[in-house]
């Protein structure tokens, strides 16, 4: 039965798309994306609406992010391309490359693009001159979300600005009967973490000479065996059942104030929100330790190459709106995370979103994600090494350090 | 033999578009695979041919020689303990027990679940915050340890347990009806000799009961060599890289870590893995169809 009115949704669905299209001239522009989550698809009715009221007409490609580079690259091989899709910069560098994506440098030129996007971004999305993607979203990954009600009960007042003073506090946590630290033991968030540690030890630079400048030897460093130091310590403040539990159970032992702490991505936030929580009586927030530095990542929608004009159109049309004043504040505000571009108002944005968005306009204060500086394999192998790390208790830092540094040779 | 021959021609040709399937679909992507592990393609296929670099690459890769040797322990423990279960089960319904249908239901029920399914429930067992532990502890002995699950050194047997919990109704089945076909008059005459039901059982209805036996083995290989879901649910090959198994990696790698190449070199070791493991028996079993 449900089937059946699922078919006939969707037969309908087609006759009136396809009368709509007799009936006027709109663009169709084929979006592939995996937003797929409650309050991004809320949020991205942004985008759906904003392309509906200016020419084109929005269809819905919504593929697992699992399978989404393979999905847009065999449509793109197979000669159906998208007009846009969702996909990370290692993917959009191995496919222009080999000449499969089409740049939109007329728009960026036309929008200052330059001027408006975080410049670290502009160097990574345009590295040889050409822009072959639109920055839709960014978000801050070394998000500090703590319970204020936690750290009360512990009797703390102020989170420390060291590694050394969150060891103490924790252990006072620890004391008053709560976990110290929130963490989902599943190798990207451990990566998460290491990130946000390795970008706190001395202002991002070690972080920017490894993985953006790719200085190896910055590896064998002080800085880097001190993260390293810091990364194991910090697994002793989490709890037994932290390991292969998921971001959004993990997130809610906060929320709920049995953990005091957490690492996490902006999207982190989306669950105090949906709890009805507030960020200056409930909890607390700050951009990795002490507000240092940004590490930021990001979605981005890259552009298929193709010859056809109205294709063509469409997908500048795409470009124009993702990144266009409007969408870009509403999209922020509906989704509760920073926007792409710096130049807007941050007044009307929750204050945890000011204080990223403020440390994302000045360039010595940001660094990405690893996601943006390293090829998908190099990454996925560096992930492996980081919830080795993590999880064996008898590896010898060195032996990490070492084997590390063997990945990029 | 020409009325024969002219049947045949016409199967033949019922049959030949079954052929063309198998040809272009099995044999072809099967080639396509080896002719791919042989290059170095990444996000997509390229023709660059770079010998068996991706083959060292594989056997140099610290995760893919986890892997091997999880599929190691796994393999057998799962097959034999499912084996061993699904039979002493089997033996328990066929002593005429009340409600035997009700059991019977009861312990297939598991196989119906996805191993998804299973792997989520068992996780949450296992879970020492959660499951079989803190139940345990709460019940009032409060230093009761079971945590394999976050032990580096014993979470692969996890796997184990809830891949035996899955599929040991399957062997039960199958081996029940093996033991419904049993004569009766063999359990007369083995009564009147005074043998132990035991060794009846073991000397004499488990020889009868060969054919089930390789069956349900086939069948649970086939699932060890494929595992991959119930490790994603339950541990998602973690803590660390400690329950990873090839499938894993070849998905990872063909997949997340955008390498073509060397997924599909480690394709090609699972299916000559395979290969090494069935020719064998089916020489033996052809060896032994030659004698008779």
């Amino acid at each position: 039965m449900k089937q059946w009115r699922a078919t006939a949704a969707a037969v309908l669905a087609l006759i009136a798309s396809a009368s709509g299209a007799l009936g006027e001239d709109k663009v169709d522009v084929e979006v592939l994306h995996s937003w797929t989550s409650a309050s991004e698809s809320a949020a991205m009715r942004v985008l759906v609406d904003a392309i509906n009221s200016s020419g084109g007409k929005w269809v819905d490609a919504a593929v697992s992010a699992g399978t989404r580079e393979q999905a847009a690259t065999n449509r793109i091989v197979g000669g159906n391309p998208p007009t846009t899709f969702m996909t990370s910069f290692g993917t959009v560098k191995s496919l222009s490359g080999q000449h499969l994506l089409r740049n939109v440098d007329q728009v960026a030129e036309k929008e200052k693009w330059r001027d408006v996007l975080p410049a670290e971004i502009v160097k990574w999305n345009a590295g040889d001159g050409h822009f072959y993607a639109v920055q839709t979203t960014i978000q801050s990954l070394n998000m500090m979300y703590y319970s204020r009600e936690v750290l009360a009960k512990s009797g703390i007042k102020e989170i420390p600005t060291t590694w050394d003073g969150l060891f103490g506090m924790f252990d006072k946590v620890r004391a008053a009967g709560f976990i110290p630290l929130a963490q989902s033991g599943t190798p990207s968030f451990e990566l998460n973490l290491f990130g946000t540690v390795l970008a706190s030890v001395d202002g991002g630079k070690i972080y920017r000479q490894i993985l953006a400048e790719k200085k190896f030897d910055a590896v064998h460093s002080a800085e880097f065996a001190k993260a390293v130091t810091i990364f194991r310590r910090l697994k002793s403040y989490t709890d037994a059942g932290a390991e292969g539990r998921n971001w959004n159970d993990t997130t809610a032992l906060v929320v709920t104030n049995r953990a005091a702490m957490q690492f996490i991505g902006e999207y982190g936030r989306g669950e105090y929100v949906a709890a009805g929580k507030n960020s200056q009586t409930d909890y607390g927030c700050n951009v990795g330790l002490d507000n240092g530095v940004v590490v930021l990542g990001g979605d981005i929608f890259a552009f298929p190459e193709t010859k056809d004009p109205k294709a063509m159109a469409a997908q500048d049309l795409v470009a124009m709106t993702f990144l266009s004043k409007e969408v870009q504040t509403q999209f922020a505000v509906k989704r509760g995370s920073m926007p792409a571009r710096t130049d807007l108002d941050p007044s009307k944005f929750d204050p945890c979103v000011q204080v990223g968005y403020k440390l994302a306009k000045q360039p010595e204060n940001v660094v990405l994600s690893p996601y943006v500086y390293l090829d998908p394999q190099t990454l996925g192998e560096i992930r492996d090494l980081i919830t080795e790390l993590w999880s064996n208790d008898t590896l010898e830092p060195q032996d990490f350090i070492d084997e590390f540094a063997a990945k990029f040779e | 033999m020409p009325a024969r021959s002219r049947w045949f021609g016409i199967a033949d040709l019922a049959l030949t578009p079954t052929w063309v399937i198998v040809l272009i679909f099995y044999v072809g992507t099967l080639a396509w695979t080896v002719q791919l592990s042989l290059t170095n393609s990444r996000l997509l296929p390229t023709g660059t041919f770079v010998g068996l670099e991706q083959y060292v690459t594989l056997f140099s890769s610290q995760r893919w020689l986890v892997s091997l040797v999880n599929l190691a322990i796994f393999g057998p423990l799962f097959v034999g303990g499912c084996l061993l279960i699904g039979f002493l089960l089997a033996i328990m319904l066929d002593q005429k027990v009340r409600f035997e249908s009700g059991f019977r239901t009861l312990i297939l029920y598991p196989y119906s679940m996805s191993f998804i399914v299973t792997g989520l429930v068992w996780q949450w067992m296992f879970n020492p915050g959660l499951g079989i532990q803190e139940t345990v502890r709460s019940l009032g002995w409060e230093t009761f340890v079971f945590d394999w699950i976050v032990r580096r050194d014993m979470a692969i047997f996890t796997i184990v347990i809830a891949g035996i919990w899955h599929s040991s109704g399957l062997v039960m089945v199958l081996m029940l009806a093996g033991l419904r076909g049993v004569d009766a008059d063999i359990w007369k005459a083995s009564r009147i000799d005074g043998i132990p039901a035991w060794r009846t059982y073991i000397s004499i209805i488990l020889p009868q009961l060969v054919p089930m036996i390789s069956t349900a083995t086939i069948l649970l290989m086939l699932g060890v060599i494929k595992s991959y879901d119930l490790v994603i649910a339950l541990t998602g090959g973690g803590p660390g890289i400690s329950t990873e198994v090839p499938a894993k990696f070849a998905m990872d790698y063909f997949f997340d870590r955008q390498n073509i190449g060397l997924g599909s070199a480690a394709s090609v070791v699972m299916l000559v893995g395979v290969l090494a493991i069935l020719a064998p028996w089916y020489f033996a079993r052809s060896l032994r169809r030659t004698r008779n």
